[in-house]
């Protein structure tokens, strides 16, 4: 019987490999815009003719485009991503090593999110106009129009320099050492987020309170909780489910500005320090790595909501 | 038709006043209603949209937005066997748990909409297991055995494996069975049925009609059935309530109005039904349009449209006077009752103003 | 980076339902015009500079580094090298607004062109383009535009270049939607059917109702194109030292924290307040341009 629910996610598999070429053409092209000397860029004062050599076999650029995109796809294929000039070594490797708090932050981010925005957008659509509703408005609009480092600095200032409650950076041992340090980092990237999730699950819950059924689900005499948690949440949750994936990139993105300012050894420092040294295939490596991930995230939100919304299936699609 | 109760009513309702305020002002959607339901009977609210017959329910209920409306007037449930104090309590000033308690196990309701009507995201199953737990202690399998056999009797096939449905699976006639499924659930004594037919196609609606009226009888509940459609309400009403510009305008037996209409409305309206129209192709409608509810005052609210009407009726403050020498209470708020029988060779206004 | 909702609508929806009634239409129609008024103070302050600021953005005052605000001379204090903060955060405003506007624009009209016509046309044409802006969209914008800036080089330039080769993609998506959905009215169809020429129909009855949602979104778009330039600038990707600019000088800010925490605290106040200038003027238009009144 849910057979048919999954179709469409079944028609989203199918489109995917499409989807992953596209990007491994865009990050593959991306490296040929460098302007001038691929060579001399990379290795500044230290090239030598052998050096530009190695580098242009390494990158493959004595070839044809199309024969450039085929090293580059076989190589991709074999799991190498690359060979980072700056960390001598493979740059599947140097992206393994600082994968872990990168991902550890955005769940994190995405889980303190949730728990903000699921009961402020519920207060807030239930009793809408109300002094709850108008001042998380004012606040988040405010929250949204924050730069996230700067944000974050606000945060460390207060927290860790003068109440002393939170470490200023770094990243702690072990699981509970990581959730502590890793809280306001998460938690900065958490509220701009959550900005987003709020307005759409507020329009959510206000629009399905004025729904016949929630009428219908009151008539049984159930208590109002019941009413508020099965009926209204259930149903205004769906559309947020979208609205959560597709907004992910925001977090990524966000990622690579809070790891700098809470020093996280993770993608998004790798990103960063990649581009000061020139060091292209990391570069490249890493934004293939994270838009593969968003590839990923954008189809299991799609199962969610598939689970969540039998309608789904029938064929509506995007 | 049903066997008339002893006559006892079971809910009264005195002096009902909606009022919304909106933007442009307030509006008066019921404007002084007053009605019993007795035992058992099925009593019909007939009207255009926005005369206020949906909404008089909802009042009744407790269904209003909150702080969207306000509501005053008395209405009294009195079922048998309550105490002095639960019959002499003014329903509409119940706190939300109190009137909690009534939903679903005295009082009930069934929507227009069937699609909108029903949790999309849940299967029915459980919606009418939740109906069915609500008010009883039923153990998990008891409540499904019994949500089974509310589906059975509503005359949806296969009742079990449709457990499992979704809405969107059920057709929009197995819908609204499903609903009144749920609605019945706890066996209430009075069902409030606001439009159930009018987004079913014409089959559909004879079924649910008789299905409603079987129920009806089987457990000796009353109905109050809200619509637009006069045909509806003829097909099983006992009694019948004429509604226009949020007030009664006529009152009695279904026969009876059927019969020996005494509002000009009420005229207009059983005119309008393609069963009572004889030797025209056109199915004549009533010219004009409803007046404004946020302006109605004193006089007749039906003036600007009426076929009979007199300065005087401009000026009246309506009441509703009991038509003399009816054999049954028979009550209408117009004042040239007597010409009314008359309009018959009165040509209906066609032009539109 | 703009924060780009499949249903763009969604994160504007305060004017729906807050706005019942003259209250809340009172309220959006206030908030249009405190977020101009933030909006105009800003590019009078900055465009303005020379008259306002005391001195040059990178004159050293060697005598009073890190001054605290209010001190002598500085309304605003110095920073580590002497160098007035109002003067800096003034003329620094000039690059940040610059983007506001200017890549913003760009990437509009570039943008609805696209979506205009995709959603016109449909059959392969669509399918194309939209494919290509699907592509776009699986990509984290901002990863993406620094690992623009990272082959083209940081500079100013480039991040407005970087801006341009990716922001684009969220008013074709919009532009699209609504394109597709207005041509199918019945106004287009009687147009169609009266023979008028695909370019007039296009001009002078589909844009009139398509342009409010790419308006209303074009505000939030500007602000998220601050904070990109901003980010880019605070990772050193951007404006490049000593010129001055908001988000570069809370990098140079960060150091300090500690002690002379308004290096890069008064910055952020700057792009908060042109921010909430935006979203305001934003919201304010969504409502106002709202078909049908209320």
């Amino acid at each position: 019987m849910s057979a048919g629910r999954y179709a469409f996610v079944r028609r989203r598999l199918v489109q995917l490999p499409f989807l992953v070429l596209g990007i491994t053409i865009i990050t593959f092209l991306l490296l040929r815009l460098i302007p001038g000397n691929p060579a001399l860029v990379i290795l500044g004062n230290h090239y030598t003719a052998a050096g530009a050599r190695q580098v242009n076999d390494a990158l493959g650029l004595n070839k044809p485009l199309l024969a450039q995109y085929g090293q580059f796809m076989s190589r991709l294929f074999h799991g190498n991503l690359g060979y980072s000039f700056f960390y001598a070594e493979g740059a599947r490797t140097v992206i393994g090593q600082h994968i872990y708090p990168t991902l550890f932050v955005i769940l994190y981010a995405a889980v303190l999110a949730a728990c903000i925005a699921i009961p402020i957008g519920v207060i807030s659509g239930m009793r809408r106009n109300g002094w709850f509703d108008q001042g998380a408005r004012v606040f988040f609009t405010v929250a949204f129009a924050m730069p996230s480092f700067w944000l974050g600095l606000i945060l460390v200032l207060v927290f860790s320099v003068h109440i002393d409650v939170f470490p200023i950076d770094g990243y702690g041992k072990g699981f509970g050492g990581h959730l502590y340090y890793l809280f306001l980092p998460a938690l900065t990237l958490a509220l701009p987020y959550s900005t987003v999730l709020v307005r759409s699950l507020r329009a959510s819950v206000i629009s399905v309170s004025r729904a016949d059924f929630v009428d219908t689900a009151r008539i049984k005499g159930i208590p109002t909780w019941r009413v508020l948690t099965h009926h209204i949440v259930r149903n205004a949750i769906v559309t947020v489910v979208s609205v959560f994936g597709v907004n992910l990139a925001y977090l990524v993105g966000g990622t690579v500005l809070i790891e700098n300012v809470f020093s996280l050894p993770g993608l998004g420092s790798l990103l960063v320090s990649s581009v000061s040294t020139r060091d292209y295939p990391v570069v490249q490596g890493v934004t293939l790595v994270f838009a593969l991930g968003i590839v990923l995230v954008n189809l299991i939100t799609d199962v969610v909501h598939a689970m969540l919304d039998p309608r789904a299936a029938t064929g509506s699609g995007d | 038709m049903s066997d008339v109760a002893d006559g006892a009513p079971l809910l009264e309702v005195r002096d009902l006043r909606t009022l919304i305020p909106t933007s442009r002002g307030t509006v008066r959607a019921v404007d002084g209603v007053s009605f019993d339901v007795r035992l058992g009977e099925v009593l019909g609210l007939v009207g255009e949209s926005g005369s206020g017959k949906s909404v008089t329910c909802r009042s009744i209920m407790g269904l209003m937005p909150p702080g969207a409306a306000r509501i005053s007037g008395e209405v009294y449930y009195r079922p048998p066997g309550a105490s002095p104090a639960e019959a002499e309590r003014n329903v509409l000033t119940l706190s939300r748990e109190q009137r909690r308690r009534l939903w679903g196990a005295e009082l009930s309701m069934v929507f227009q909409d069937p699609m909108t009507a029903l949790n999309p995201v849940v299967r029915i199953g459980k919606q009418v297991i939740e109906a069915v737990a609500s008010h009883s202690d039923l153990s998990r399998s008891d409540a499904e055995a019994r949500a089974v056999e509310l589906l059975d009797r509503v005359g949806i096939p296969s009742a079990k494996r449709r457990m499992d449905d979704y809405p969107h699976q059920f057709s929009g006639g197995m819908m609204q069975r499903a609903l009144i499924a749920i609605a019945l659930a706890s066996n209430p004594r009075i069902l409030f049925a606001d439009e159930p037919t009018t987004s079913l196609d014409v089959v559909i609606q004879d079924q649910i009609l008789d299905l409603l009226l079987e129920l009806q009888r089987d457990l000796g509940m009353s109905v109050v059935l809200v619509s637009h459609d006069m045909s509806v309400i003829s097909e099983i009403c006992d009694r019948v309530l004429v509604m226009y510009a949020g007030q009664v305008v006529e009152a009695t037996e279904t026969d009876r109005l059927l019969g020996v209409p005494s509002h000009p409305y009420t005229v207009a309206l059983l005119r309008s039904l393609p069963q009572f129209v004889t030797g025209t192709r056109f199915l004549p409608s009533i010219a004009g349009a409803p007046p404004d509810m946020t302006r109605v005052g004193d006089g007749c609210r039906f003036a600007p449209r009426c076929p009979l009407v007199e300065d005087a009726c401009r000026t009246w403050n309506t009441e509703l006077l009991a038509v003399p020498g009816a054999p049954v209470p028979h009550l209408s708020r117009c004042r040239r009752q007597e010409a009314v029988p008359s309009m018959g060779k009165v040509p209906v206004p066609q032009e539109v103003g | 980076m703009t924060v780009a909702s499949e249903v763009p609508g969604l994160m504007l929806d305060i004017g729906d339902e807050a706005g019942v009634g003259r209250k809340g239409r009172l309220w959006r129609r206030r908030g249009l015009l405190i977020g101009l008024t933030m909006l105009v103070v800003a590019l009078v302050v900055t465009i303005g500079a020379p008259l306002f600021a005391k001195d040059t953005p990178t004159a050293f005052d060697a005598l009073h580094p890190l001054a605290k605000p209010f001190s002598t001379g500085h309304l605003l204090g110095t920073d580590q090298y002497g160098r007035d903060i109002l003067s800096r955060v003034l003329y620094g405003g000039r690059v940040d607004l610059a983007i506001a506007f200017g890549a913003t624009s760009v990437t509009l009209v570039f943008g609805s062109i696209v979506g205009l016509v995709a959603g016109y046309f449909g059959g392969w044409v669509d399918t194309v383009l939209m494919r290509i802006v699907d592509l776009f969209f699986a990509f984290p914008f901002f990863v993406l535009v620094i690992a623009i800036v990272a082959v083209l080089g940081p500079s100013t330039f480039n991040m407005f270049i970087a801006i341009w080769l990716t922001s684009w993609v969220s008013y074709a998506r919009i532009m699209r939607a609504q394109t597709v959905v207005t041509r199918r009215q019945q106004y287009v169809l009687a147009a169609r059917a009266l023979g008028y020429g695909r370019l007039r129909i296009i001009f002078r009855h589909i844009l009139p109702n398509v342009v409010t949602a790419v308006l209303v979104f074009s505000m939030v778009d500007a602000m998220g194109n601050i904070i990109l330039a901003a980010s880019l600038s605070f990772l050193g990707l951007g404006v490049q030292a000593p010129a001055p600019e908001w988000g570069a000088m809370i990098s140079d800010g960060q150091n300090y924290l500690l002690t002379s925490w308004w290096l890069a605290l008064i910055p952020g106040v700057a792009i908060v307040w042109v921010g909430i200038g935006f979203s305001l003027i934003g919201d304010g238009l969504a409502d106002v341009l709202r078909p049908g009144g209320e």
